[in-house]
């Protein structure tokens, strides 16, 4: 198997809350990115190499790149991953709700201003790191 | 040489009604299509919920086999398309091209053509909005009935929308069971309406073309929100059940793989000239009298070649604009019971209170195109995105909101040269919006934000999609009395020929800001009767 491309896989399951070691769906995004041919540009090849060095940055570098570069391929390659989960019965549970949930407009209103604040200090490293 | 009877062009909805109508005088009628052809039948028992958790290889039917719903678009106005329907625009690139900068027409080469995706929205034009379009009021009356008869449409017979939904001039099944979010929605509606309808606008069931009883061989909607991907007992009126059943019934030949090019008229009949589609064989056909059915672009592609290239046509495109929004009492709702996608609720917004330039807003609950779309589109982080869409999508709307669109002098269309095209043309197009009307989408888009506040919703975005975006075309060969080229009698006769007709929305000289396929399919059987008429 392309081994830059599942170590990518790996990265990204992680980040969206895969479990460890769902080595089929590791190997269906393989085969995705392969399928859909989306490659990255040098520079973007260089921030996922270093992402899978320090994978505690990627939720920050994604919400930047969703404000300074939302067409941006690391996007649409953590994209396909997460819809290969949605379409996968292990993890429906994270796509359509099986229960009333308590506090959701706390819940709505805490996961957006995460998000937002992540997207900022994301778009700040994006500039200081020059990975635009 | 064979001379047939009447000659179709198209197998969309104009061309199916008008079939239905010519065949059933036992005319002889042969109908040309390029006839792409792909699964819309769903296979097996399942329902979204069920499938979602039950079926390990469901990225195949929800994703695609090639990850069709993943793939970069090719085009900008169809984003959301659904592998099972990736069919219907299948090929138009090669054999139907247009260049333009602002205007991104959607076009057909299926059986059924864009009939295959309609949302199904069935409604009549009021007496104003006929006579604004060219249509005489009492016999599209009449026509609706008979349409409404042969395709089945469900909605509410009394409602506040039901004077600009159908007028209870149809016949209609009993409405759909609205989703507890619509519901909910509803009823806020109606609490408030006084307030609402004092600023012209009225909410209520959307009439639609989707079986709610049985008929004839069609069962009834069962509810496994599953319409984006199939048409489980043909419940869904789709053009394709007409056709296949007048040939079944020896009524109609049905010819695929014929792309229409042009026609010329010869001593009293009209001779059609076609290339193959899978051979690029060119053959002419020819009839005692020719019916235009391929959609308003389709038809005013032939009729330029026929008649003189250079010539600009002038083109009306409803403006369209979608609004998601979230309903705040849902949010964190559950939402695995009972669904349907299809539009939950209408609302009209008539701010002159004439019901002329009305402007219609068709409002739909989120679930089966999956979050990943919506993702897409979000401005956050995926991870985050995910927990925050898994909250909101049960409170999740969109609302499409299409504009009433008048004749302007800097829209049009016009056939240019190309080597590379299969026909030796391409269509080259220009709309945009400006001015006056510009103006009017802003204050209209801006009413139906605040009305959605006052119903408890959020809205996310005001996304005024790329024009061509609404899939309504018509008016490039706009009705007149006067014999003048480029011009549609009222009765459907194509000026500078004799026996050629048109049956799609090409004559329409307004669009009225709401679903006009109803419209089109009953003009389509009032010209099929003035042919059989003129014998």
């Amino acid at each position: 198997m392309n081994q830059p491309l599942l170590a990518e896989a790996k990265l990204f399951a992680n980040y969206l809350g895969a479990n460890n070691g769902d080595d089929a769906l590791l190997g269906r995004y393989v085969n995705a990115i392969e399928l859909l041919q989306l490659p990255l540009s040098t520079k973007e090849a260089v921030v996922v190499n270093k992402l899978i060095q320090m994978p505690f940055l990627l939720a920050l570098i994604d919400g930047g790149y969703a404000l300074l570069q939302p067409n941006n391929t690391i996007r649409k390659r953590i994209l396909v991953m997460s819809a290969l989960m949605e379409t996968d019965p292990k993890y429906v549970n994270r796509f359509l709700v099986q229960q009333n949930s308590s506090f959701p407009i706390f819940h709505f209103l805490y996961r957006g201003s995460v998000a937002v604040a992540k997207g900022v200090i994301g778009a700040v490293l994006i500039i200081i790191f020059r990975w635009k | 040489m064979e001379i047939i009877d009447v000659i179709i062009v198209g197998s969309g909805c104009t061309g199916a009604m008008a079939a239905e109508t010519l065949c059933a005088s036992g005319k002889k009628v042969l109908m040309l299509d390029a006839g792409i052809t792909g699964t819309v039948d769903l296979q097996g028992n399942d329902n979204f919920v069920q499938k979602r958790f039950e079926d390990n290889n469901q990225a195949d039917f929800f994703l695609g086999k090639q990850l069709e719903a993943l793939a970069e678009a090719t085009h900008p106005n169809i984003p959301q398309q659904t592998a099972q329907r990736k069919f219907m625009s299948d090929d138009t690139d090669k054999f139907i091209p247009v260049h333009s900068n602002n205007f991104f027409p959607v076009e057909s080469l299926a059986l059924g053509g864009l009939g295959n995706g309609w949302g199904l929205g069935s409604y009549t034009f009021s007496n104003n909005e006929l006579k604004k379009c060219g249509l005489l009021p009492h016999e599209m009356k009449a026509a609706y009935q008979t349409i409404a008869q042969r395709i089945g449409i469900s909605g509410e017979a009394t409602d506040d929308a039901s004077n600009y939904c159908h007028n209870n001039e149809i016949d209609l099944q009993h409405a759909l069971t609205l989703n507890p979010s619509a519901k909910n929605l509803y009823k806020k509606y109606q609490r408030k309406k006084n307030s609402f309808h004092a600023k012209g606008m009225f909410m209520g069931r959307p009439s639609l073309a989707l079986l709610t009883a049985d008929k004839n061989n069609r069962k009834a909607y069962t509810y496994k929100d599953l319409d984006f991907y199939g048409n489980e007992g043909s419940a869904a009126y789709r053009p394709y059940i007409t056709i296949n059943e007048l040939v079944k019934q020896g009524k109609l030949e049905y010819q695929s793989n014929w792309l229409a090019v042009s026609f010329k008229e010869e001593n009293g009949y009209t001779a059609l000239d076609c290339i193959n589609t899978t051979t690029n064989e060119r053959k002419t056909f020819h009839a005692a009298k020719l019916v235009l059915a391929t959609g308003t672009l389709g038809t005013s592609r032939i009729v330029l070649r026929s008649f003189q290239q250079k010539d600009k046509l002038p083109v009306l495109c409803n403006a369209y604009t979608y609004m998601p929004m979230v309903h705040w009492p849902f949010i964190g709702k559950k939402n695995t019971g009972q669904f349907c996608g299809l539009a939950q609720l209408a609302m009209f917004y008539d701010k002159e209170h004439n019901h002329t330039n009305v402007a219609m807003a068709s409002i739909y609950n989120y679930r089966s195109l999956l979050n990943f779309r919506i993702l897409k589109q979000m401005p956050l982080n995926h991870a985050d995105g995910m927990k925050f869409l898994h909250l909101i999508v049960p409170a999740l709307f969109v609302a499409g909101i299409f504009h009433p669109a008048n004749y302007q002098a800097q829209n049009f269309i016009q056939l240019q040269q190309s080597s590379t095209a299969v026909t030796g043309d391409i269509l080259h197009t220009d709309y945009t919006y400006l001015g006056n009307e510009l103006q009017e989408i802003a204050a209209t888009e801006k009413t139906y934000a605040k009305a959605f506040a006052q119903l408890s919703c959020l809205v996310l975005k005001k996304m005024r999609t790329a024009t061509g975006a609404s899939i309504h075309y018509a008016g490039t060969l706009p009705f007149s009395e006067a014999e003048k080229l480029y011009h549609i009698s009222p009765e459907g006769k194509l000026h500078g020929a004799n026996h050629v007709y048109v049956a799609d929305g090409s004559g329409f000289t307004f669009l009225p800001g709401k679903g006009l396929t109803l419209s089109l399919m009953a003009n389509a059987h009032l010209v099929a009767k003035k042919i059989l008429q003129h014998g």
